[in-house]
C-alpha cells in the first residue's frame, strides 16, 4: 500500500526525468523565438509536471539545478551565472519560489490521494472480509484467510514478519491448555504464554498498542462484544513504525472475533432449544407411559384383589380365569416395560447403535416364536424371500420393532383375520413388513401418532391409546438403522414396512471350512 | 431324595413366591437374601474345595444388597460345576453374554413365569456333571435324529448331508441341547479363537442348517435364535 516496490519507483523516476528532458528540448527549441521571460514559463511547467512523479527532495533538487542551468543557458549574459538585468533577478527568484511551492503542493496532493487510496483499500478489504464472515456458516473455517490477510499486511520493507493464529475450540479453559486451541502457524513457548494473556485480557499487546510496548512481537485479540475467541501473533516487530497497518489488522481480527462470538452464541441457543425440546418429548413420554401402564395394572389389581378378598365365594373356573388374566396383563406390562427400556437405550446411545451382521430370517424367526403364544388362532404367517442379504443392525432393537408391529396388528385388526410377516429386497433396501386385513385406525391417525412424539404434544395422542410408545419406538429404531418406517394402506388392510439400507456384505468363509 | 436348591434373591415377595412354587414341585429349597448369607449357607470350605456340592442347582439374583451375584458365580466356577441359573432384572445383552461365558448355565430376565423357570431348571439339571459323565451324543426330536458318535443326521428316515462345518456347529448345539450357547462359544469351539468377530459366519451356517433341518426356516422350531446372545437347540423334553 504505502511501500512502493523498487520497479514502481524506477518507473516514477524515469517519467520525472523524461519530463525534465522534454522540457529542456522545448526550451532549446523555442530559444530562438522567445525571450527568457516566456521561456521561464516552460521551466515552471516542466517542474510542476515532474513534481507529480518525483519525490519532494528530487523535485527541489531538479528545480534548483534546472534554474541554475536556465540561468546559465538562457539568461544574458549567456554561458555565465551572472545576471545583467535586475528584472531577471526578480524573475529567477520568483521562479524559484513558484517551483518550490508547486513542488510542495504536488507532493502534498500526491500524499493525500495516496492516503485516500489506502483508506479506500482498507475499507474495501474490511467490507469484503465482513461479507465473507457473514456468509460463512462456520467462521472458524475462515481462520486460514485471516492468517493470509495478516501476512499480506505484515509484508515489510526489510523483512516479512511470521504470523500465527490461535482460536478457542470451545469455552475458555480455566488453565492454559494447548489442546483448547485451534492453531495456524508455529508458536514458541514464550509467544504461547503472551497469546494466552492476550486471549484472557482481550487487550492487544506489543509495540504501538499501549500495552507491553517492549515486547518483540504484536499480539492482537480476536474480540467480540463480550468475549475474546482467539488471538493473532505478528512476530519480529520491535517498534510501532515497523507495522503501520496495526489498526487495519486489529479491525480484521475484531471482525473475526465478533463472527466467532456470534457463532458461539447461536450454537448455545440451538443447544438450549434442543434440550428444551428433548425435555418436552421426555415429559410427553412419561405421561404416555404412565397412562399405558394404568390399564393392565387396573386389570391385575381387580383380578388379584378379587382372588384375595372373594376367594371362598368364587368357583374354581372363576378363580382360574382371574389368575389367567393376571398372567396375561402382567405379560403386557412386561412388553410395555421392554419398550420403555429400549427407548431409553436408544436415547442414551443417541442413535449410534452397536450393530452386527444379523439375519432377517433369524430375527423374524425368533419374533414369530415369541408372538405365537399371543396368537391362539394361528393368524400369523411368515414369508421370506430366499437368499436375503445380511442386515447390519442391533437384533434386539429390530426384534422389538417387529414385535410391536405384530402386537399392534393382533390388537387392532379384526379377530381371526390373517397377519402376514415378510422380508424382501426392494432396490437398495431390505424391507421387513407386517400386513394385516384392515385395522380400525386410519392412516392419518398413524401419521399423527408418529408426529406426536416428535413435537412433544401429547394431548393429541389420546385417540390411539397404547400404540403411541410402541410405534414411536419403531420409527426411532428404523431411523437409528439409517432406514425408515412407512405406513401404507393396501386394498385389503394396512401394511407397516421397515426399510433398512442394504450394505456391502461381509466376506464369506472359504468353502473348505 | 429330592434335589436341593439354593435360591439367592433379595426381594422378599419374589423369594417367598418362588420358594412356594418350587416346594410344590418337590424341590428342597433353601433361601438366601444376600451374598454373605449365600456364601455362609454354601460353606466356605465347599467353595474352596471340590468336595460333594451342597446343592444341586443355584438360582442367583445379580443385584444383591452386599454385592453382585456374578462374584459368587466366579468364585463357584473355580472349583465346581453346580448348575447356576441367573435370575435378574438386568436385560443388557452384554451382561448376559458375559455371565454365560463365565459359566452360568442360563439367564432368565425378570419377570418370568414359573413354567419357564422349571423348564430351564430341568435342562440345567440334565446337563449337570457333563464334564464327568459322557457328553450327550444323541439327539432325537420329532422326525429328526442326530447321532454324533456315528456322524449321522437323518430326517423322516432319510439321511441329511451336512458339510463338516455344519456338522461341527450342530454337534456343539447338541452337546448343550436346551441351553443357550453364546456366539463367542460357538465361534471359538467351531472355528477357533481368531474368528471371534465373525458372527456373520454363524448367520450363514445357521441359515444353511435351518434350510436342511427345519420345515419352515422362517419359523424355526429346533434351531432357535436368542437375539443378541446366541443360539439354543430345542430341548428334547419340551
Amino acid at each position: 500500500m504505502n511501500a512502493l516496490t523498487s520497479s514502481q519507483q524506477l518507473l516514477r523516476y524515469s517519467i520525472g526525468l523524461a519530463i525534465w528532458l522534454l522540457g529542456w528540448c522545448l526550451l532549446l527549441f523555442f530559444d530562438a523565438h522567445f525571450d527568457p521571460v516566456n521561456l521561464s514559463l516552460i521551466l515552471v511547467l516542466t517542474s510542476a509536471l515532474a513534481a507529480l512523479w518525483l519525490p519532494l527532495s528530487m523535485t527541489l533538487l531538479a528545480s534548483v539545478v534546472g534554474l541554475m542551468a536556465f540561468n546559465w543557458s538562457f539568461v544574458p549574459p549567456r554561458g555565465t551565472f551572472a545576471i545583467d538585468l535586475h528584472q531577471h533577478t526578480v524573475l529567477l527568484i520568483a521562479m524559484m519560489l513558484v517551483n518550490i511551492i508547486i513542488a510542495g503542493l504536488m507532493v502534498f496532493l500526491r500524499e493525500q490521494s495516496r492516503r485516500a487510496q489506502a483508506y479506500a483499500h482498507a475499507a474495501e478489504e474490511l467490507r469484503i472480509w465482513g461479507d465473507k464472515l457473514r456468509d460463512a456458516s462456520e467462521p472458524g473455517s475462515l481462520l486460514d484467510e485471516l492468517h493470509l490477510a495478516l501476512e499480506r499486511l505484515s509484508v515489510g520493507k526489510a523483512n516479512n514478519h511470521p504470523v500465527a493464529l490461535v482460536a478457542l475450540n470451545n469455552q475458555l479453559p480455566p488453565t492454559n491448555q494447548p489442546s483448547a486451541l485451534q492453531r495456524i502457524g508455529s508458536v514458541n513457548p514464550e509467544h504461547e504464554e503472551a497469546l494466552w494473556h492476550c486471549l484472557r485480557t482481550g487487550q492487544p499487546l506489543g509495540p504501538g498498542t499501549g500495552h507491553y510496548q517492549e515486547l518483540d512481537a504484536l499480539y492482537l485479540p480476536l474480540r467480540g462484544r463480550s468475549m475474546t475467541s482467539g488471538a493473532a501473533l505478528i512476530s519480529g516487530i520491535t517498534s510501532a513504525d515497523e507495522f503501520p497497518a496495526l489498526t487495519q489488522a486489529q479491525a480484521l481480527c475484531d471482525q473475526m472475533g465478533a463472527a466467532l462470538e456470534r457463532h458461539h452464541i447461536q450454537q448455545q441457543e440451538r443447544q438450549a432449544r434442543d434440550q428444551a425440546q428433548a425435555q418436552t418429548v421426555r415429559n410427553t413420554l412419561l405421561a404416555a407411559i404412565s397412562h399405558d401402564y394404568r390399564t393392565p395394572l387396573a386389570t391385575i389389581m381387580g383380578a388379584a384383589s378379587s382372588l384375595d378378598q372373594q376367594s371362598e365365594r368364587l368357583s374354581d373356573t372363576q378363580r382360574q380365569q382371574l389368575a389367567h388374566s393376571i398372567v396375561e396383563e402382567a405379560d403386557r406390562l412386561r412388553r410395555l416395560t421392554s419398550n420403555v427400556l429400549q427407548l431409553a437405550r436408544l436415547d442414551a446411545i443417541g442413535g449410534n447403535i452397536q450393530g452386527d451382521w444379523e439375519s432377517a430370517e433369524e430375527i423374524i424367526g425368533s419374533v414369530m416364536r415369541r408372538m405365537r403364544s399371543h396368537d391362539p388362532q394361528q393368524r400369523l404367517s411368515a414369508k421370506l424371500e430366499s437368499h436375503l442379504p445380511l442386515l447390519w443392525g442391533d437384533s434386539l432393537l429390530l426384534s422389538q420393532l417387529l414385535e410391536n408391529l405384530i402386537d399392534n396388528a393382533l390388537k387392532y385388526s379384526p379377530p381371526e383375520s390373517p397377519i402376514n410377516v415378510s422380508a424382501h429386497i426392494d432396490k437398495h433396501h431390505v424391507v421387513l413388513a407386517v400386513r394385516d386385513q384392515g385395522t380400525d385406525i386410519a392412516a392419518a391417525d398413524y401419521e399423527q401418532i408418529f408426529e406426536v412424539f416428535q413435537r412433544g404434544d401429547h394431548r393429541k395422542s389420546g385417540g390411539a391409546g397404547g400404540t403411541g410408545i410402541g410405534l414411536a419406538l419403531c420409527r426411532a429404531i428404523a431411523r437409528a438403522h439409517g432406514g425408515e418406517l412407512e405406513f401404507h394402506a393396501t386394498a385389503t388392510g394396512a401394511s407397516f414396512e421397515c426399510h433398512l439400507p442394504l450394505r456391502a456384505q461381509p466376506a464369506n468363509p472359504e468353502s473348505h471350512l | 431324595m429330592s434335589l436341593r436348591l439354593l435360591l439367592v434373591e433379595d426381594d422378599r415377595e419374589l423369594r417367598a413366591t418362588l420358594r412356594e412354587a418350587l416346594l410344590v414341585e418337590g424341590y428342597q429349597v433353601l433361601t438366601a437374601a444376600s451374598l454373605a448369607e449365600a456364601i455362609a449357607m454354601y460353606g466356605q470350605t465347599q467353595l474352596e474345595e471340590a468336595s460333594t456340592p451342597a446343592f444341586d442347582l443355584i438360582l442367583l439374583d445379580l443385584g444383591l444388597p452386599d454385592g453382585d451375584g456374578g462374584d459368587l458365580l466366579v468364585k463357584l466356577r473355580r472349583k465346581q460345576s453346580t448348575p447356576v441359573i441367573i435370575i435378574s432384572a438386568r436385560e443388557a445383552e452384554g451382561q448376559k453374554i458375559h455371565l454365560l461365558d463365565e459359566g452360568a448355565d442360563d439367564y432368565l430376565v425378570k419377570p418370568f413365569s414359573i413354567s419357564e423357570l422349571l423348564a430351564r431348571m430341568r435342562v440345567a439339571l440334565r446337563h449337570r456333571g457333563n464334564q464327568v459323565r459322557a457328553a450327550v451324543t444323541r439327539y432325537e426330536q420329532g422326525d429328526l435324529v442326530i447321532d454324533l458318535a456315528n456322524h449321522r443326521v437323518s430326517r423322516k428316515g432319510d439321511a441329511v448331508h451336512l458339510t463338516p462345518t455344519e456338522f461341527n456347529l450342530l454337534a456343539r448345539l447338541v452337546r448343550s441341547a436346551g441351553q443357550v450357547v453364546t456366539h463367542r462359544q460357538l465361534l471359538v469351539d467351531v472355528w477357533g479363537q481368531e474368528y471371534l468377530e465373525h458372527t456373520h459366519y454363524l448367520r450363514l451356517y445357521m441359515g444353511q442348517l435351518r434350510a436342511k433341518l427345519e420345515d419352515n426356516p422362517a419359523e424355526p422350531q429346533l434351531l432357535l435364535t436368542e437375539p443378541g446372545v446366541g443360539y439354543r437347540l430345542l430341548d428334547t423334553e419340551s
